[in-house]
């Protein structure tokens, strides 16, 4: 049977198809926010390419992400905690704790050895766009999402911007800008800010999980930011290849199972 | 009729009629208020001015919610007009908007702000709430009173309680003396006596009514159906014996709902609480859990005419709290007498849920036990402090003891700002869903 995941996030919408549960096929989309169903259309046919297939070898369809309800072809919409769960488990079935990064969300589940959810924290809404401040400051700097990503990191007491609020970070940015602090310096004061931010999201765990923690979403391909994370958390995350898709194998595992 | 999902028999509220009619009275009352200011009288900031008949009462929490629910451009302008002010936007919504208005010297409908002319801040925990008689005397000079804050940390200490009770009540019949004197108005005693009797009257119907929701399983009694009649007789200004009738009313209803398994939902799955006051504009995410089989019990706020009304004693079984009267059992008989009565939860506040930051977090979990509830809702409001003090803790205590935790977020109940209403639906969504919840008829 053929399954289709879709992740309907607020900036990328993501596409994995299982073939009898094996990953057949990836597609991504952008959508920017405003265009999601079309780009969920350009997601799938991508998934569908690499796949081999065609459209109506698709027995069903889960949705998940911030625009689930915006797919009018799903069968099912799941939460984005429930489908990460899913994904981590999947791709790591020691998985005790899992964070999905993403752009405009961050939560952190705990998990049982069955795969139950034992605890969900969602961010509160400054640690929420995240991913999206990183790719509007990389925008700022000239650079690209993946040129940031790949930045060396600097020497410690370097540049520093606020951590507590992203508007006030990019405003020290611009001072820092303005100071002729080397650009490089300047990105990583702000992915650092970005990884103080999303350890409020695991702060708020009451079980702290330090061990087969799964990292998912967009920010897990985002290597400067997962260096961060992992200094400013103490974690040493499991990152899975494609963890960015996480939520859609999640939903078409889902799709699978129900 | 029948709910999807339906578990229990559930049926509409019979006293719904009479409390529509007595919010209606009320509705009334606060226009002819307003009247009565135009032709000079005194309003007041003050629990007790009940008994003073020509003056009304203009408090900062009521009246910033009611403009921000009136119109929101409004709100806006007087928060920004606050702001403008010196007072900084991390102010409790309630008071930046009341506050705004006043500075603005006009309500949401353009009739005058009913300036006071007199202030007697209650004491709080929360600096904000303290605030709201240094922002009028700073804004005209009128005179104020103080009522003392005593706070005391550690076990509860009845002898302690009761020379607090000696300390306050001599300031409060001094402020008495002091506004008969100044203002030419007459303090009711007769009337005062009476109010006090209602009150205690109403408590004991409203912990009844708090019992039966805690106990009973499928609760009779939503908290959206509570806070439909909560204010009345409390924060209104009512007949009392109409009061009184009213609160008998709702508890034999109850009471009869809850000997008969009547449901308040019939679908109930899912017992929850919160903590303070819910997002006032929004209240539709009740009836959004409601669709999962979630009931709402409320929070120690919502069930503050009985504050703490159960507690669990040392030998596991949960009895009504004990509440200390001074002296115990003594007549009321005098302006004193009253005075001692009125002031005894008062200054048993301390030991609230609000007050005390030590016992706020586990308050709560003894809270969410007796109600037998299976997660908590806790709103991190980001304007107030008092109203988001320990919640963090409050959280970590209740998920150690067993209790599934959800946060929302938004700027004050009494604040539409920031509260991202589809995002707070989402939350809860992720809360029943990683729960295993699904909404019933999915
Ligand atoms: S935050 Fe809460 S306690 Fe503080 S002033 Fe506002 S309503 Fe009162």
């Amino acid at each position: 049977m053929i399954t289709a995941g879709i992740d309907m996030g607020m900036e990328y919408v993501k596409a994995v198809l299982l073939r009898d549960g094996e990953a057949a096929g990836r597609g991504i989309g952008l959508s920017g926010g405003a265009r999601r169903e079309s780009a969920a259309r350009a997601a799938l046919e991508g998934a569908l390419k690499e796949a081999g297939l065609s459209a109506g070898d698709i027995g069903k369809t889960v949705a998940t992400g911030k625009g689930k309800f915006d797919l009018s072809f799903a069968d099912k919409q799941v939460t984005e905690a429930v489908a990460a769960a899913k994904a981590a488990k999947r791709l790591c079935p020691a998985a005790t704790c899992v964070m999905d990064a993403g752009c405009d969300e961050t939560l952190v589940l705990t998990l049982d050895g069955g795969g139950k959810i034992n605890e969900a924290v969602l961010n509160e809404k400054c640690a929420a766009g995240v991913g999206g401040f990183l790719q509007n400051m990389a925008r700022r700097l000239e650079l690209s999402l993946e040129e940031m990503s790949a930045l060396p990191p600097v020497a410690a007491g370097g540049a520093t911007v606020n951590d507590g609020c992203i508007v006030f970070a990019e405003l020290d940015m611009l001072s820092l800008l303005n100071r002729n602090v080397p650009v490089r310096e300047i990105a990583a004061a702000l992915t650092d800010a970005a990884a103080v931010r999303v350890c409020t999201v695991l702060n708020d765990v009451t079980v702290p999980a330090t061990d087969k923690v799964v990292l998912l979403g967009g920010l897990a391909k985002n290597k400067a930011f997962v260096r961060a994370l992992e200094a400013r958390s103490g974690i040493s995350f499991v990152i899975p290849d494609h963890g960015e898709y996480g939520g859609a194998l999640g939903a078409a595992q889902i799709a699978l199972d129900t | 009729m029948a709910e999807k999902g339906q578990i229990y028999e559930t049926r509409p509220l019979e006293f719904w009629a009479k409390a529509k009619e007595l919010r209606a009275g009320w509705q009334q009352s606060i226009e002819s208020t307003e009247t009565v200011v135009g032709q000079g009288n005194i309003l007041a900031i003050a629990d007790w001015s009940r008994a003073f008949p020509a003056i009304g009462l203009v408090e900062d929490n009521p009246a910033g919610s009611m403009i921000a629910s009136q119109s929101s451009p409004f709100a806006r302008k007087c928060r920004l007009a606050s702001e403008i002010r010196g007072w900084g936007r991390e102010i409790c919504g309630y008071q930046n908007t009341c506050w705004g208005s006043q500075f603005l010297g006009y309500q949401a409908d353009g009739s005058p702000f009913p300036y006071r002319k007199f202030v007697v801040p209650i004491p709080c925990l929360c600096d904000q709430h303290n605030k709201r008689g240094q922002q009028v005397r700073d804004f005209e000079p009128v005179p104020q009173w103080m009522m003392d804050q005593c706070v005391y940390l550690g076990p509860r200490d009845a002898g302690r309680e009761e020379a607090m009770i000696e300390h306050r009540a001599y300031s409060m019949l001094r402020q008495i003396n002091d506004i008969e004197r100044l203002f030419g108005q007459k303090f009711d005693d007769e009337k005062f006596q009476e109010l006090l009797t209602a009150y205690s009257l109403v408590d004991l119907y409203s912990r009844d009514i708090s019992t039966l929701m805690a106990q009973t399983k499928p609760t009779p009694l939503s908290i959206k159906d509570y806070y439909s009649v909560y204010t009345l007789g409390s924060l209104t200004k009512i007949d009392p014996q109409e009061t009184v009738d009213f609160w008998k009313l709702v508890r034999d209803e109850v009471e009869w709902r809850a000997q008969n398994q009547i449901a308040a939902v019939g679908n109930e799955r899912f017992r929850w609480i919160e903590a303070h006051p819910p997002s006032w504009h929004f209240l539709k995410y009740y009836r959004y859990m409601e669709s999962y089989g979630a009931v709402c019990l409320g929070s120690q706020y919502a069930h503050r005419v009985t504050a703490g009304c159960l507690e669990r004693r040392p030998d596991g079984s949960i009895d009504r709290r004990e509440m200390l009267y001074y002296p115990k059992d003594t007549p009321l008989e005098t302006r004193e007498d009253g005075v001692r009565v009125c002031l005894t939860p008062d200054v048993r506040y301390p030991h609230h849920h609000k007050m005390d930051e030590y016992i706020r977090h586990n308050a709560i979990v003894e809270f969410a036990d007796i109600f037998q509830a299976d997660g908590a809702l806790l709103a991190g409001w980001r304007c107030g402090v008092g109203c988001t003090l320990t919640r963090k803790e409050q959280a970590m205590r209740l998920r150690r003891a067993g209790y599934n935790v959800m946060f929302y977020e938004g700027s004050q109940p009494g604040d539409r700002t920031d509260l991202d209403e589809k995002r707070f639906l989402e939350q809860l969504d992720t809360w029943m869903e990683t729960q295993g919840l699904e909404k019933q008829g999915d």
